[in-house]
């Protein structure tokens, strides 16, 4: 005897998930609701930050790209990223090279060493550099920004670059060697093309970490403000609708660079 | 080692007197060995004996703490992997993922300066010598195991090595390929003349591909011989039960005759050893014999040996029946389970569980077990 069809139709809805479905919903908008918002005042025609729409217009984006001081913090915050991406991958990429050589006892506490400053508030990174800065008497820039940025962004690069190298299998290297390969050659020719994807993606993401940099730009910048810093100065003089503007162009920047970061450190995986 | 007449007779490899150790583990131990040029050699033993790292100091991946290695005549034991004239097979094939398969073979070449011409062109033959023809342009990581397999071996081959090392190359593939890989390489290698130096921990193919054979334990080469030789006069215990089946026995002499030993166990039951004349009444001797030399009889059936023969009787305990041969288990009391394997064909199919049989072998099928393993002596 079989089952007749409705009680299969019972069944078989009993088993859909509506209700983590549901959850799942709002947790989406708890998620997302204030990025819509800013992205549709931002095309909003009138200045008041309230429903209902008097009209869609660009007029807040033409008003930003001709803000000589808005442009001025892009581009500063534009240098800034790639300056960060710059140094970090410089950076990271011989020290996740580096770590492979030390002895296992070691590894662990360089490993640790290495990656303690991301159970760090910024904030303190932002006085500590201030205090620092100061002390050695170097003037506050972008430039002293960008070394904040590369600090907080460093073991990001180094972990990623880290994780790739972790599953990078070694005997490739024996069997270049073994092909008359020296050392340097091996290293050109297979370990960098293979762990490229990675160092590239680890890169993305310490200029997105850059961009979307508040409090180590506040504490040592001076008076090159970049992005956020202008915003900021911008909120305290209150609600501008040009910020929904200048944010979403920040969204969409920080957005694109993490996309781009992720899947490039997934396709490193194979 | 450089004049004429040491030249022609140098072998392909030497290694006198090799150790290795890695920490307290002693990896390789006092190993000396000759491969001659153009000879298909191979390693064996169980895993961890060692035979993997002497590999490795052949190709220059390991420095052994002592002793020295010479390839053709010349003295290679700290030189660079890079400038030794050997190119290695990997157990995983090692190929280079991000690369095609042309790239891959082609790599060797062009680290060489080859001109392209030449490049393209010897890679197209030595992917067509492998198998792999066609295939140059493929993603490596796009290939079978098999095609990878072949893809590793032309990528070694192409540069015309005076030795070509090969770790366990097959053991990745399934057996029906495996079958199929062990008669091509022996093939390739007959037709290249390469030195092959072979490393597997599977005796059959050892056995079958090889000119000679070098048993390794515990880092120590134990035997090197002909497979036949090593199959049929195993010079230790270790050798004799790693390349096959064994039965064994522990008997007592009762009487000799000639240069013959006979230990007598009452009820007709005797094993009949070619002991020489050394051999005295109430000597213990021990003997193996292999199970395809043993011939199991219903009672009455067995074949006459007269008084000279060996006859054990017992029973069956199981019949298994592996597609061309059929193996049985005899329980003779005393001396033990005694394993024999037949062709399976009709007159087999009359010996069932339960059954009483005898069990007899040819004098000459045994040989002594006296020389035992000293380091693995726990192990049978």
């Amino acid at each position: 005897m079989t089952a007749p069809d409705w009680r299969r139709t019972v069944v078989r809805l009993r088993r859909r998930p509506v209700g983590s479905a549901a959850f799942m919903v709002l947790v989406f908008v708890f998620l997302f609701a204030p990025l819509v918002v800013m992205v549709a005042f931002s095309f909003n025609s009138s200045p008041r930050l309230s429903f209902p729409f008097a009209g869609v217009s660009i007029r807040w984006y033409q008003e930003i790209f001709t803000d000589t001081l808005v442009l001025r913090a892009f581009r500063r915050s534009v240098q800034a990223a790639v300056v960060t991406a710059g140094i970090t991958g410089l950076l990271g990429l011989p020290a996740a090279l580096g770590i492979l050589k030390v002895a296992a006892r070691w590894r662990t506490i360089f490993l640790t060493t290495a990656l303690g400053p991301l159970a760090i508030p910024g904030l303190l990174y932002a006085i500590g550099l201030a205090v620092f800065y100061r002390q050695i008497g170097v003037e506050r820039s972008i430039w002293s920004a960008n070394l904040g940025h590369a600090l907080i962004a460093l073991p990001f690069v180094f972990l990623i670059i880290g994780a790739s190298l972790e599953r990078f299998r070694f005997g490739l290297l024996e069997a270049a060697q073994d092909l008359g390969a020296t050392r340097w050659y091996a290293f050109r020719t297979i370990t960098l093309p293979l762990i490229l994807p990675a160092v590239i993606g680890a890169m993305l993401l310490a200029a997105a970490i850059s961009v979307d940099d508040f409090v180590i730009a506040f504490f040592t910048a001076g008076q090159d403000k970049t992005l956020p810093l202008v915003m900021y100065g911008r909120v305290l003089k209150g609600i501008d609708p040009t910020l929904n503007a200048i944010g979403t162009v920040m969204l969409i920047l920080t957005t694109t660079l993490a996309f781009m970061a992720a899947s490039r450190t997934t396709i490193g995986e194979r | 080692m450089t004049n004429g007449a040491e030249q022609s007779s140098r072998p392909a490899i030497l290694l006198h007197g090799v150790t290795k150790r890695f920490g307290s583990v002693v990896a390789v131990d006092n190993v000396t060995l000759a491969v001659e040029e153009g000879e298909f050699f191979s390693l064996l033993g169980p895993s961890g004996c060692g035979k993997t790292t002497l590999l490795r100091m052949l190709a220059g991946f390991e420095t052994p703490d002592e002793g020295s290695v010479y390839l053709r005549g010349e003295d290679v034991t700290l030189v660079q992997p890079n400038k030794r004239a050997t190119n290695m097979v990997f157990q995983n094939y090692e190929l280079f993922p991000h690369m095609t398969v042309f790239s891959n073979v082609a790599y060797g070449l062009k680290l060489r300066r080859v001109p392209k011409d030449e490049i393209s062109q010897r890679v197209n033959e030595t992917l067509e010598v492998v198998g792999v023809g066609g295939l140059g342009a493929r993603a490596a990581d796009q290939l079978s195991g098999g095609q990878q397999q072949r893809v590793a071996l032309a990528r070694a081959l192409i540069n015309r090595p005076a030795v070509l090392l090969l770790d366990e190359p097959l053991s990745a593939l399934d057996v029906k390929l495996r079958k199929r890989m062990q008669l091509e390489l022996k093939s390739i290698q007959h037709s290249l003349g390469t030195t092959f130096v072979y490393v597997t921990h599977d005796q059959e193919e050892a056995l079958l591909m090889s000119d000679r054979v070098g048993i390794m334990n515990h880092g120590r080469l134990l035997q090197i011989g002909a497979p036949r030789a090593i199959y049929e006069k195993p010079r230790n215990e270790f050798v004799a039960d790693f390349v096959g089946t064994l039965n064994d026995f522990t008997v007592t002499v009762t009487r000799t005759d000639d240069t013959l030993a006979v230990a007598e166990h009452g009820n007709g039951d005797r094993i009949v050893v070619m002991a020489g004349d050394a051999c005295l009444s109430g000597d213990t001797l021990r003997i193996a014999v292999r199970p395809e030399r043993i011939v199991v009889s219903t009672l009455g059936a067995e074949p006459d040996s007269g008084q000279l023969g060996n006859r054990l009787s017992g029973r069956v305990q199981d019949v298994i029946y592996m597609g061309p041969i059929t193996q049985y288990l005899v329980d003779t009391g005393m001396l033990g389970r005694v394993v024999s394997q037949r062709m399976s064909n009709e007159e087999a199919t009359s010996i069932t569980p339960g059954l009483e049989v005898v069990v007899t072998w040819a004098v000459d099928a045994a040989f002594p077990l006296s020389e035992r393993d000293p380091v693995d002596s726990s192990s049978t």
